[in-house]
C-alpha cells in the first residue's frame, strides 16, 4: 500500500490529527537518545498516536494486512540503540497519549497503567493513592515510558532492593503483531485480578521483557506496589582505597536493606564532586532507604552506617551527597550531561562480588585513552549502582556531539569498552541494542537461533521493528 | 554584568540565526522533559501547553525541533522544503518558556542554586532556536499568512491589528484629567501602553486605572501619544528582526529626543524587549541612555510599600491570578503582582501557577495566528482559573487580558471575570470615582 494510502487509513483509525506523514514531523522522530541515531538519523515513513488500544489494535491489523514495518516509541529516550533495519519503511507508533493509570487494585497490592504513561506521572499517582513502587524509574524517568522500560529492561532508583523494573512485574496485555490481544500471568483467567506473573503456564510476560519491540506492542502492564514510606535516610561515605569500599558495597547490597546505592568513582568525584578528588578520597558511596515507618527505616540506615563504619568509610555530609540523587530523582543525569553535551553510556551488570575488578579494568581502558579523551575533550564518570546481588556499571562518556571527529572517537571508545566489560570481565548488557549485539546476541548461536524461532512464530511476516535484536531481516 | 544575565542575553544577541545556536542544538541530549515531565516535588503537571492540546508530534516540542535544527545545520532537512504543517506547528508555539524552564542542562556554576533556578540559568536557548527558526521561514516569505499580515501591519501601522495611528491614544480620553504629553512637557517617566493596550477597549480600563493611580501618588509622568512606537517585541518572536531594528531604532530616537529616563510598560511582552533585547541589539546606543525599564506591576508595589497609596477597603470578592510568561517565568516577577493582591485581596492559586504557569495562549503570535490544530489555550487556562473557585481572575499583561476574556466567554457556566492588578488596586482606594479632583 502506498504511504499516502496509509496514512488515510490511520487517519481513520485515529483521527486526523494524531497521524502525520509530513517530512518534519518524520524528522522529528529520527533519532532517540543515543549514539546511534546521532551518526544516523532514521525518520520513519508515518507517525501515529493512538488513544486506546482499541486504535491500537486497528493499526496492528492495518499493519500486518499491508505487511507495513511497525516500530513502538515510548519516551524515546532509549540509549542502547534499539532500533532495527526498516525504520524508513515503519508506521512509527507514539505510544505517549495512553497514560493512564488503569486501576489501582489494592485488593491484589497492584497499579495497572496503560504503557505509555511515565514513571514520572506514575510515582505521583501512586503515592497520592498512599502506596509507592519499588522500582521508581531509571534516571530518566520523567519521560521515559513503563512500556519502553520494560522492552529495554531498565534499571535503576530502587533497584537495590527491588530489581529491574520487570521484577515487580505482575502482567501484561499485549498487542501480538496481527492484532491479536494476549495477556499473560493471572489475567488469562477472565476470572481473576491481575496479581500473579507465574502461573496459568509458562510465563509469557518474559518474552517481551527486554523485546525491544521486536514481538509485539505492549499496551498494559501490572505492577506490584508497596505501602506508601513516611520517612527516608541518607548517607555518604569516603573512602581513599578501593577495596575497602567494594568491601563496604558488596556488604552493603548483601543486606538488601538499602532502597539505593551509588558508587562514584575517581574519575566520577573529579566531575562531580572535585572537592572529594582534593581532599584525597578515591571513591564516595551513597544509600537512601525509605519505609512506611520511621523505626523501621531508622534500623536499616545504622545497619548500613555501621557496615561503613566497620570497612573504613568516612562519613561525609549525606544532605549533600547522597540525598539529592533520591529527592530530586530522574533529574541529576541531564544536569550532569549539560556540563559539556551529549553522554554515552554502556551500561552493564557484574556481580557485586566482582564490581572492582570490573570497574579498576574499566578505569584502565579509559587512562590507556587517556591523552585521546584529553585531546578530544571528553569528560567521564564511573558510577556502580546496585541492583540486588549485582552492580550495574557504568561510564558516562560527556562529550560534543557537534564535531564528527568526537563522535568517531567516543563511538570507537564505547565499542571497546563494550567489548571488554562483556568479553573480558564477565559483565551483561540490561539495556538492549546496537551496543551490545555483537558480543551477546550475535556470538551465541543457540541464543540467536532460539530467538529467531520466537521471532518466526509470532511474526511470521516480520514487521515488528525488523532487524532489531539483531535478528536477521529476512527470516527465511 | 552578572553570569545569569550574560545568559539571558545570549539569546538576545543580535542574530537571529540558527547556526549562532549551534551549540544550544547540540547540547540538547534529547532526554524529552522538555515535554514531558510530571513532577510531584513542585507540582509539574505538563510542560509544553502546545503538545498537549494538539496532534502532539515531537515537531511540537522543543526536543523534536531541535532535531530538526540540528538536521537543518547538518544539511540532512533542506529549510525550503518544510512544510506549511510544519511552519504552521512552529508558530503554534506560544513561546512560553516552559520547555527551557523544565530542561535541567543547567548552567553548571547555578548548581548550588538548584532547585530554584533562574530562567537565564538554563543553558539551552529554546526560545532562541524557535526563533531563528522562524527568522529563516520569514526570510524564506513563507510565515502563516495570519504572520504575514501582522507584520504587515507592524511595518505600515506600528500595532499588530493595522489600526490607525490616530486613534492609539483614544484610551486618554477615558482618564478624566489631562495627561502630559512628551512632546508638549518634559518629563522623565513614560507610561507605555505598547500597541495591544492601546488599541483593545479592554485593555483600556487598565491604562486609565494605572494613570489614576501614578497622579494619585502624585508621580510625574507622560505619555507619547499617537507618536508611540511598536517596541518591536512581537516583530523579534515572530521572526522578523529587520522589522524588529527598525522598530526600535524609532522608539530610540523618540526616547532620546524627549529625555525619558524611565518607562513604565504594560505590557509583559514591551518590558521583556526594552529590558533584555534593546541592550543587545542596540548596545552602547540604548545603554548611554540609561533607561530604567519598568512593568507596572514594580511600580505600583514601590507605590504601596513607599506609602505613597493607601488602599483603604479590602477588594470583596475571591480572586486568583494568571502569570504572564514574560513577567514571571522569562523575567522572574512573581511576588509583585501577589504582593499587590495580597494587600487588598484573598489570593486563591491555580494548580499550575508560577514557573509551572500555563500560558494564556497569546504569546509568540498566538493572539493572531490560529493553528491547524486549533489548541485553545485560552479556555485550557480559563477552565484552569474557574476550578479555582474564585470570582476574579486577575491579570498584568493585555494580552492575557483578551485572551483569558475570549476563554471564559466560551465557558457560559463560569461566571468569573478579568480584573487587572492595577483596576483591583484601584477599586481599594477612594479616589476611584473622582480623578478629576485630584
Ligand atoms: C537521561 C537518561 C537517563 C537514563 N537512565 C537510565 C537508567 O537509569 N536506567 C536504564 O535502564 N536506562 C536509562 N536510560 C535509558 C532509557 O531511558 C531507559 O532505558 C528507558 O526505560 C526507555 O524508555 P522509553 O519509554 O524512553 O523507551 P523508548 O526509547 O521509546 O523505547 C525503547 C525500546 O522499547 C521499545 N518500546 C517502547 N515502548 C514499547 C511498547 N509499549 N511495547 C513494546 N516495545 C516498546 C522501543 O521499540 C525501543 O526498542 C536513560 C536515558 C536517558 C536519556
Ligand atoms: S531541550 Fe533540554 S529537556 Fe529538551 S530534550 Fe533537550 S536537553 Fe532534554
Ligand atoms: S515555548 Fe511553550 S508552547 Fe513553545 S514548545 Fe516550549 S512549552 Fe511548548
Amino acid at each position: 500500500m502506498k504511504p499516502t494510502e496509509l496514512t488515510s487509513k490511520l487517519q481513520g483509525i485515529v483521527g486526523q490529527k494524531f497521524v502525520s506523514d509530513d517530512f518534519a514531523v518524520r524528522w522529528s522522530y529520527s533519532m532517540d537518545s543515543n549514539i546511534f541515531d546521532s551518526i544516523n538519523p532514521t525518520p520513519p515513513a508515518i507517525v501515529v498516536r493512538p488513544a486506546n488500544i482499541e486504535e491500537l489494535q486497528k493499526i496492528l491489523f492495518l499493519a500486518s494486512k499491508t505487511t507495513t514495518p511497525v516500530y513502538v516509541r515510548g519516551g524515546g529516550t532509549d540509549a542502547g540503540g534499539s532500533r532495527g533495519e526498516r525504520i524508513l519503511e515503519s508506521i512509527l507508533i507514539d505510544t505517549t497519549r495512553m497514560n493512564k493509570i488503569i486501576e489501582v487494585d489494592e485488593a491484589s497490592q497492584t497499579v495497572t497503567v496503560e504503557a505509555g504513561i511515565t514513571w514520572g506521572k506514575l510515582n505521583k499517582e501512586v503515592e497520592e493513592r498512599g502506596w509507592r513502587l519499588g522500582f521508581k524509574g531509571p534516571y530518566s524517568g520523567y519521560s521515559s515510558t513503563v512500556g519502553g522500560s520494560i522492552s529495554v529492561q531498565s534499571n535503576g532508583y530502587g533497584s537495590a532492593r527491588y530489581g529491574v523494573c520487570a521484577e515487580d512485574l505482575m502482567n501484561l496485555k499485549v498487542l501480538l503483531p496481527d492484532g491479536q490481544i494476549l495477556q499473560t500471568g493471572s489475567a488469562v483467567n477472565p476470572a481473576a485480578r491481575r496479581f500473579y506473573r507465574y502461573c496459568i503456564g509458562p510465563d509469557l510476560a518474559g518474552i517481551f521483557v527486554g523485546s525491544g519491540g521486536c514481538f509485539g506492542v505492549i499496551a498494559e502492564v501490572t505492577l506490584r506496589m508497596y505501602p506508601k514510606s513516611v520517612k527516608a535516610a541518607f548517607g555518604a561515605y569516603g573512602f581513599k582505597d578501593y577495596e575497602s569500599c567494594q568491601a563496604c558495597y558488596y556488604r552493603w547490597l548483601k543486606t538488601r536493606e538499602a532502597d539505593h546505592i551509588a558508587w562514584f568513582a575517581e574519575d566520577g568525584l573529579e566531575v562531580n564532586a572535585p572537592e572529594l578528588s582534593e581532599d584525597g578520597y578515591i571513591s564516595l558511596l551513597t544509600f537512601a532507604v525509605e519505609d512506611q515507618t520511621p523505626e523501621l527505616v531508622d534500623a536499616r540506615r545504622r545497619l548500613l552506617e555501621d557496615i561503613a563504619k566497620e570497612e573504613g568509610g568516612e562519613a561525609l555530609d549525606s544532605e549533600k551527597y547522597a540525598k539529592g540523587d533520591w529527592v530530586y530523582r530522574f533529574e541529576l543525569l541531564p544536569r550532569w550531561a549539560a556540563k559539556i553535551g551529549q553522554w554515552q553510556w554502556n551500561c552493564h551488570m557484574i556481580p557485586a562480588g566482582d564490581a572492582l575488578d570490573d570497574l579498576k579494568d574499566i578505569l584502565s581502558l579509559l587512562k590507556a585513552f587517556k591523552s585521546e579523551i584529553a585531546k578530544y575533550g571528553v569528560k567521564h564518570s564511573t558510577v556502580s549502582i546496585a541492583h540486588k546481588n549485582a552492580g550495574h556499571v557504568s561510564t558516562s562518556l560527556y562529550y560534543d556531539q557537534s564535531n564528527p571527529e568526537v563522535v568517531s572517537f567516543v563511538k570507537e571508545l564505547s565499542d571497546k569498552y563494550a567489548e571488554r566489560a562483556i568479553t573480558k570481565n564477565g559483565g551483561c548488557n540490561y539495556w538492549i541494542g546496537k551496543m551490545w549485539y555483537p558480543y551477546t546476541i550475535m556470538r551465541n548461536p543457540v541464543y540467536r537461533e532460539t530467538l529467531t524461532r520466537i521471532k518466526k512464530a509470532i511474526d511470521p511476516s516480520n514487521i515488528m521493528n525488523p532487524g532489531g535484536l539483531a535478528l536477521p531481516t529476512d527470516l527465511g | 554584568m552578572s553570569v545569569a544575565s550574560k545568559r539571558i542575553l545570549k539569546r538576545r544577541k543580535g542574530s537571529r540565526s540558527l547556526s549562532d545556536y549551534k551549540d544550544d542544538v547540540y547540547l540538547c541530549a534529547r532526554c524529552g522533559y522538555c515535554r514531558d515531565m510530571i513532577r510531584a516535588r513542585d507540582k509539574t503537571a505538563q510542560v509544553c501547553p502546545i503538545r498537549e492540546n494538539t496532534g502532539g508530534f515531537e515537531s511540537y516540542t522543543a526536543r523534536g525541533r531541535n532535531i530538526i535544527a540540528r538536521g537543518i545545520l547538518e544539511g540532512k532537512v533542506v529549510p525550503s522544503s518544510l512544510s506549511t504543517e510544519f511552519i504552521d506547528s512552529l508558530y503554534a508555539c506560544t513561546l512560553c518558556g516552559s520547555c527551557q524552564e523544565h530542561c535541567l542542562a543547567l548552567d553548571e556554576r547555578s548548581w548550588s542554586r538548584f532547585p530554584d533556578n533562574k530562567f537565564s540559568d538554563h543553558k539551552i536557548d529554546i526560545l532562541g532556536i524557535n526563533e531563528a527558526m522562524r527568522s529563516a521561514i520569514v526570510e524564506k516569505g513563507v510565515p502563516p499568512g495570519t504572520i504575514r499580515q501582522v507584520l504587515r501591519n507592524l511595518s505600515l501601522h506600528g500595532n499588530a491589528e493595522g489600526l490607525p495611528r490616530s486613534q492609539r491614544d483614544a484610551y486618554a480620553e477615558q482618564f478624566g484629567f489631562p495627561v502630559k504629553r512628551a512632546k508638549d512637557e518634559r518629563c522623565k517617566t513614560l507610561l507605555y501602553p505598547g500597541s495591544v493596550a492601546s488599541y483593545s477597549e479592554r485593555s483600556q480600563r487598565t491604562i486609565r486605572a494605572i494613570a489614576v493611580i501614578l497622579r494619585g501618588a502624585e508621580t510625574d509622568f507622560c505619555i507619547l501619544g499617537s507618536e508611540e512606537e511598536d517596541s518591536g517585541a512581537d516583530a523579534l518572536r515572530l521572526g522578523e528582526t529587520g522589522l524588529f531594528e527598525e522598530l526600535a531604532q524609532r522608539n530610540i530616537q523618540l526616547l532620546k529626543k524627549y529625555g525619558i529616563k524611565q518607562i513604565i510598560c504594560l505590557s509583559p511582552h514591551d518590558f521583556d524587549t526594552f529590558q533584555n533585547d534593546y541592550p543587545v541589539f542596540l548596545g552602547e546606543q540604548w545603554t548611554e541612555l540609561k533607561i530604567k525599564v519598568q512593568h507596572y506591576a514594580e511600580t505600583l508595589l514601590n507605590l504601596l510599600r513607599n506609602n505613597k497609596i493607601h488602599p483603604e477597603r479590602r477588594f470583596s470578592k475571591m480572586v486568583t491570578y494568571q502569570d504572564p510568561c514574560y513577567l514571571g517565568r522569562i523575567n522572574g516577577l512573581y511576588n509583585a503582582p501577589r504582593e499587590i493582591l495580597r494587600r487588598v485581596t484573598d489570593l486563591a492559586e491555580m494548580k499550575l501557577t508560577r514557573h509551572n504557569s500555563f500560558c494564556c495562549g497569546g504569546g509568540g503570535g498566538g493572539l493572531w495566528h490560529d493553528p491547524l490544530d486549533k489548541p485553545r489555550l485560552e479556555t485550557e487556562r480559563a477552565k484552569q482559573a474557574c476550578a479555582t473557585g474564585a470570582e476574579i481572575v486577575a491579570v498584568a499583561c493585555p494580552t492575557c487580558a483578551k485572551m483569558l476574556e475570549t476563554g471564559l466567554s466560551s465557558i457560559p457556566q463560569c461566571k468569573m471575570q478579568v480584573m487587572d492588578i492595577a483596576e483591583i488596586l484601584l477599586e481599594t482606594m477612594s479616589f476611584i470615582n473622582e480623578p478629576a479632583s485630584l
